[in-house]
């Protein structure tokens, strides 16, 4: 879909846009549509990004607007962007030279390289994209899983314990984390679909 | 990174939202999925999947009780042998106070707990990798239930209830095994008010 651009449900996600030329060409008129789906199309895939790089939410809220701002800026330029088809890229580039910009401010001294800290995943800042929806289908799912996982879960995510402690007391290989989450994934794909089916069906 | 190459990795977006991959691959794979809906949606359900998880399990405290269902065999061996002499050592040492204390398993002197230092306080020696058994007596007040928690520095390694009713009597908080280190038993009442802590010394 093109002209129109729809409220997309990332849970369900299928691509119904492009990020053509003539979405681009809206996006730099300032079409009100084009940019709230911009706006929500991002600012998630950014804070996925961000909070594996930065430690608290005003700060990632504080990047994030940034990019929006020099990616508007940018467009609405006489020279617009280079590779238009690309606009995901340049988003991304652009949150890198904020990033590095951010760092340099903060008297850090990492390039974007390996010696940046990844934000460990038991220790989020507390924006998250959970809602009580999600909640209430991942908290079936850890319901059924077997003691064990629902364990090795807790011991990492609520009792913040590092990977390889976790791993070592569990018996378990380094990429056990990666399964369970990937099976919970899957379920809660079928889990969330059913519900959103169920809910239109009563609606 | 191409699509093809995105999807053969086996669990990437999982790995990514785990911060378990190289940083050369996760920048590879952010590059690619800014501009790659059907990656982007990945990778976001594998985050609300993770961010859901970690909501639920908080909002589920775990019990502080040992044996785990995941302790090694010896664990449990040393586990049963420390409760056979701990409860020896409490029927010897143990006398019931008003104040909330801890009578530690392997210090026959019972140690007061007091959420105000006047002093210094010693704290507890434990041997590490072992579990532990504190008794406490909480002290009466109107919190319908109370948060015990050990922490080590800002990470909360375990952390359980009790309640009003249990709290009339002393609890045994049964420790798992801690590896070496420096810990803090807090007892906090309803509203996070703090009843009490104390210093943990695992060698």
């Amino acid at each position: 879909m093109r002209s129109s651009l729809p409220l997309v449900n990332y849970v369900t996600l299928v691509e119904l846009f492009t990020f053509d030329d003539e979405y681009v060409r809206r996006l730099a008129a300032g079409d009100r549509v084009t940019q709230e789906h911009f706006v929500r199309y991002f600012q998630d895939i950014l804070l996925l990004k961000l909070r594996q790089r930065l430690r608290t939410m005003q700060a990632i809220e504080d990047v994030r607007q940034e990019v929006f701002l020099r990616v508007f800026t940018a467009l609405r330029s006489e020279k617009g962007i280079r590779e238009r088809v690309k606009l995901g890229a340049f988003v991304n580039g652009v949150c890198n030279n904020v990033l590095f910009e951010w760092y340099r401010a903060e008297h850090r001294a990492e390039p974007l390289d390996d010696s940046i800290d990844i934000q460990d995943p038991a220790t989020l800042p507390d924006e998250n994209l959970a809602t009580q929806e999600t909640n209430a289908a991942v908290r079936e799912i850890l319901d059924e899983i077997p003691r064990k996982d629902a364990d090795i879960l807790r011991a990492r995510f609520l009792e913040e314990r590092e990977k390889e402690d976790v791993c070592r007391q569990f018996g378990v290989g380094s990429d056990y984390l990666r399964v369970l989450l990937h099976r919970a994934k899957e379920r809660f794909r079928d889990k969330y679909r059913s519900r959103k089916g169920a809910s239109r069906r009563k609606g | 990174m191409e699509h093809s190459e995105a999807i053969e990795i086996d669990k990437l977006a999982e790995g990514y939202v785990l911060g378990e991959l190289l940083p050369e691959q996760r920048d590879a794979f952010e590059q690619h999925f800014f501009d790659c809906a059907e990656c982007a949606a990945d990778v976001r359900e594998a985050a609300i999947v993770l961010d859901s998880m970690r909501s639920v399990l908080r909002a589920a405290p775990k019990v502080i009780t040992f044996p785990s269902r995941a302790t090694a065999w010896w664990a449990r061996i040393a586990t049963a042998a420390a409760i056979v002499s701990m409860s020896f050592l409490a029927w010897q040492n143990f006398a019931p106070r008003p104040a909330a204390r801890i009578a530690v398993a392997e210090n026959a002197n019972p140690i007061e707990l007091s959420a105000v230092r006047s002093e210094t306080q010693p704290g507890v020696s434990l041997a590490a990798n072992a579990p532990s058994i504190q008794r406490v007596m909480i002290p009466a007040t109107p919190s319908a239930s109370y948060r015990v928690t050990v922490r080590r520095g800002d990470r909360v390694v375990t952390t359980g209830s009790v309640t009003a009713e249990q709290a009339k009597d002393p609890v045994s908080l049964i420790l798992p095994a801690l590896p070496a280190g420096e810990y803090t038993l807090a007892v906090e009442a309803d509203g996070g008010k703090s009843i009490g802590t104390l210093p943990l010394h695992v060698h």
